[in-house]
């Protein structure tokens, strides 16, 4: 199913601050996608896909692992810094590709392992996506997801999907452990891992990646600085002369074997 | 273009085979008669920026 409002607007905004995601601390940062290599069991025979690669920290993470990593992104622009990164780390053997994660461009069974970090939450129909992700894995490939989830406890859900929604207009949904095992399950993969980490974010940083307005990024802070309490502790907003300094979500880590 | 690329990439559309033109400038469904271009280096495989092949 296609979401061309979505997706357009998702594009736009990526446009916009392509060179904000290559920079990015939260994206570069390392320790869930240390887990996430290590139960995919990269080899250097390996043929990768990345999707949704953005500033392109995956693609080039797992480069040196593998013999082959293609990235690719809806944004034609994102694809442009992700390739910057690459050349800068001397990934030669990399290639990059616009692609919709809902329809992606390749051939069934085309890769060994398929990656996908902190992009689902902006997928409109994230089933297509996985749907699509399964079909390009070989036969016995596996696919490994990292992606914000939230909480069981449906108002600690709700504060932060309302949160991202605010602060970019093109987030769709960070879902629920359960509601992902279901989602990996129905691809077609036999789950062979799950585990959840917690990543910290510098408040400034984040706000003011996606772009908006001052305005809302204000508004976005009087959120977090007005929270009800419940949500203050577990999402560890850490405030200091009545600003916010950061704040620490989970992120899901997920791989499963396609059968 | 890397030619194990080429082997792998599909039509987003009906995920059959893709010809790249001499010139290397586009990439073609024959099946969906629709040409993608090639910005630099990086094809757009996305089906609303395709255009029909005349």
């Amino acid at each position: 199913m296609s979401d061309l409002p979505t997706k357009r607007k998702t594009r736009d905004l990526f446009a916009g601050v392509a060179g904000r995601y290559r920079v990015s601390s939260d994206h570069a940062d390392a320790d869930d996608r240390r887990i996430l290599f290590s139960k995919l069991a990269l080899d250097p025979s390996h043929v990768v896909l990345d999707v949704a690669t953005g500033g392109g920290h995956t693609a080039a993470a797992v480069y040196p692992n593998v013999r082959k990593v293609v990235a690719s992104d809806l944004t034609p622009e994102m694809l442009v810094e992700a390739r910057i990164l690459a050349r800068e780390r001397k990934c030669e053997n990399m290639d990059f590709v616009a692609a919709d994660a809902e329809r992606l461009p390749f051939r069934t069974a085309s890769f060994d392992r398929v990656v996908c970090r902190i992009a689902p939450h902006h997928f409109p129909d994230v089933r297509a996506a996985l749907s699509e992700m399964v079909r390009v894995t070989r036969p016995g490939g596996k696919v490994g997801i990292i992606d914000s989830v939230v909480p069981e406890d449906p108002a600690l859900d709700a504060f932060l999907n309302g949160i991202e929604k605010v602060r970019d207009p093109s987030h769709v949904r960070s879902y629920r452990l359960e509601e992902w095992i279901t989602f990996l399950k129905e691809a077609g993969l036999f789950l062979l891992h799950v585990s959840c980490a917690w990543k910290q974010h510098p408040f400034p940083e984040w706000v003011s990646r996606t772009g908006r307005p001052e305005a809302v990024q204000r508004e976005v802070e009087e959120m977090f600085l007005t929270a009800f309490p419940r949500a203050q502790s577990f999402y560890r907003v850490r405030t200091e002369g009545g600003r916010v300094v950061s704040y620490s979500d989970e992120k899901g880590i997920f791989v499963g074997r396609k059968e | 273009m890397d030619e194990e690329l080429l082997e792998i990439l599909a039509c987003p559309k009906c995920k059959g085979g893709l010809r790249l033109t001499t010139d290397e400038s586009e990439l073609r469904c024959e099946t969906c008669r629709l040409s993608y271009r090639i910005d630099d280096g990086i094809p757009i495989l996305l089906i609303e920026e395709a255009s029909p092949i005349e």
